[in-house]
């Protein structure tokens, strides 16, 4: 399939990640190369059981053989200070992180 | 206390020896950890294995340790180990070779690190990796590559070449790695050492830096199978704090049964093309006689989904890491852009400056994968695929025991020789791969070399859960003389 550049900045975008029109060039040569070797996926039979909406499950992570593994509960534990979690923030005004502003002035 | 002639020694001494020694107060830890760093302050430089030596952290405790007995449970009373730097550790830097992480410090223990240190063991460093652990040679650092310490000129493997070669270098006899696709293994591989990467959720992930949540798994590298045992025994536990860990515990089963003698061990002849370097052939082809010799029956199998390994691996890992990576923003921890105006340029500028190209390359693939239009084709069918390589391995395991292969069709290259290629550098995974999508335990060993080249790593699967019957394998193997640590020769 064909990756054309418009894809790769609009990929980039989503990613947060900035590159210049020689690196969008330079990852649209790698990136068709990877996706190109990709091709043999399209072979891979979907059957109802592997619905690839339910990707959404944690069906990846469970093991079948329930005796092997299982999922908790989530407990909520203090384990960490906010301060101790705070200590490396950029930019932080006591509890509070510092960050550019969200809203326009004109808002 | 006893007289070594320490430079020429510290390879020679495992951890189960040490511990022995610390504990009985034959050895003395301050004297030996003393000698360790000076050893280390000459040769690391050269090699750049180690990023951040903790030398005052670890003579404080190897003082507090001195002035006490041992207790029962502190089965590594003493003995030093290396940290990947991807592992957190309060205090330590968990920089994960990327600018985006520069001076941040651990801000609590893994999981790994309280049950080692309960156990009595010694941080001494961190260690060198591929940047967030994407890599297989160890180049894509912001501290710069690490060196082979078997020849200087090639790769130690990736992404736990730091910690890899500190072990094969007589830094630590114990040192942990991170295993996503083959990164404890290969390295292992190439510099001639023992890797395992135990089953998918036997060591708890809580405190790793997450890469690919479903393939992650913490491992340890060592240059004896008995060292293996103790660390397993300490790290295969039940975690609470990580969801994907087994019910079960780690029980060991070395020497307990002749594992070498009535076996079935399947090949998956077909892979073994002329893609596999001739001389690793040659030391595959050679252990398989000597096993035979030893009563091991060995069978050709075949695995038709290996065929879609490397894309559903590369998908799922880039697409997880995609997710996973996206956390590093600059506003909690880690790098934050000096040049935003408002919060888009933030995010984005911050992270364009804080990761390296191998990473963006991954995180932009990932991203793909991900995105609307494109899922099914990619993500979905890659999921689907992943379930047809674990029920086809299960399936396998059902008449065969152990499933041999080499750990990389090459021994190490030379450093710059596989960055030109993005599809080059990730076929050495072909062979680690599987062993993570499908979740079982994998190991690599050491096979005997006398040729003074370079070492070359030979690799056994087990079953899910069987971690023990692994290593009990390993260790027939090792008492038999059939694997065997590569002598580290020290040479400039």
């Amino acid at each position: 399939m064909h990756l054309d550049k418009e894809v790769i900045k609009r990929t980039a975008e989503l990613a947060r990640l900035n590159f210049s029109e020689e690196e969008i060039i330079e990852a649209q040569k790698d990136l068709q190369k990877i996706l190109t070797s990709f091709e043999v996926l399209l072979e891979v039979p979907i059957s109802h059981e592997h619905d690839a909406r339910s990707a959404f499950s944690t069906k990846g992570l469970e093991n079948k053989d329930e005796s092997l593994s299982h999922m908790e509960k989530d407990q909520v534990e203090n384990s960490i200070t906010t301060s101790d979690f705070l200590a490396q923030t950029p930019s932080r005004e006591g509890a509070f992180v510092r960050v550019p502003a969200i809203l326009a002035q004109s808002t | 206390m006893t007289n070594f002639n320490y430079s020429k020694e510290f390879c020679s001494h495992d951890a189960t020896f040490l511990a022995e020694n610390f504990r009985s107060k034959k050895l003395s830890i301050v004297e030996y950890i003393s000698n360790l760093f000076s050893y280390i302050e000459q040769e690391n430089p050269s090699l750049n294995a180690l990023t951040s030596l903790q030398k005052e952290a670890a003579l404080q405790r190897a003082k507090e340790l001195e002035h006490r007995p041992a207790q029962s449970h502190e089965i590594l009373f003493g003995v030093p180990i290396v940290l990947k730097e991807n592992i957190q550790k309060k205090g330590f830097p968990v920089q994960c070779a990327s600018r985006m992480l520069e001076g941040y410090k651990g801000q609590y223990d893994a999981t790994v690190v309280s049950l080692l240190e309960n156990a009595g063991a010694i941080f001494i460093s961190t260690a060198n990796m591929d940047e967030f652990a994407m890599g297989s040679s160890n180049e894509h650092s912001c501290h710069g590559p690490v060196k082979n310490p078997h020849h200087f000129k090639h790769s130690p493997g990736g992404s736990s070449g730091g910690s890899a070669a500190a072990c094969a270098a007589g830094f630590a006899p114990l040192a942990l790695g991170s295993d996503t696709g083959g990164s404890v293994r290969e390295p292992a591989a190439f510099c001639g050492i023992y890797g395992f990467k135990p089953t998918y959720g036997r060591i708890s992930r809580y405190g790793l830096v997450a890469f690919g949540s479903s393939l992650d798994q913490i491992s340890p590298f060592a240059r004896s199978i008995s060292d293996l045992d103790i660390i397993m025994r300490i790290l295969g536990q039940p975690d609470v704090r990580d969801a994907t860990s087994l019910c079960t515990s780690y029980e060991s089963q070395l020497g307990k049964e002749n594992f070498l003698k009535g076996r079935t061990i399947g090949v998956p002849r077909s892979l073994l093309t002329n893609a596999v370097d001739k001389r690793v052939l040659v030391a595959f082809e050679k252990l398989e006689a000597k096993m035979r010799d030893f009563g091991t029956k060995f069978v050709d199998i075949e695995i038709s989904t290996l065929k879609y390994t490397l894309s559903v691996y590369y998908v799922l890992a880039s697409a997880e890491a995609s997710s996973n990576l996206s956390r590093f923003d600059g506003i909690r921890y880690g790098h934050r852009t000096q040049q935003a105006q408002d919060l888009f340029e933030l995010y984005s500028q911050t992270r364009t400056e804080g990761f390296g190209k191998e990473v963006k390359r991954r995180i932009l693939l990932g991203t793909f994968a991900l995105s609307a239009g494109y899922y099914d084709a990619f993500y979905g069918r890659a999921l689907a695929a992943r379930d047809l390589i674990v029920e086809e391995f299960a399936k396998v395991f059902e008449t065969i025991d152990f499933i041999y292969m080499p750990t990389a069709p090459s021994s190490a290259f030379l450093l710059g020789e596989s960055s030109l290629d993005p599809m080059q550098e990730y076929l050495n995974d072909i062979f680690t791969i599987p062993a993570n999508l499908a979740k079982l335990p994998a190991i690599s060993l050491p096979a005997p070399i006398d040729d003074e080249g370079l070492p070359i790593g030979l690799q056994f699967y087990a079953p899910q859960g069987n971690d023990a019957q692994l290593l009990a394998l390993a260790y027939d193997l090792e008492k038999q003389g059939l694997v065997k640590t590569t002598a580290f020769k020290n040479m400039k």
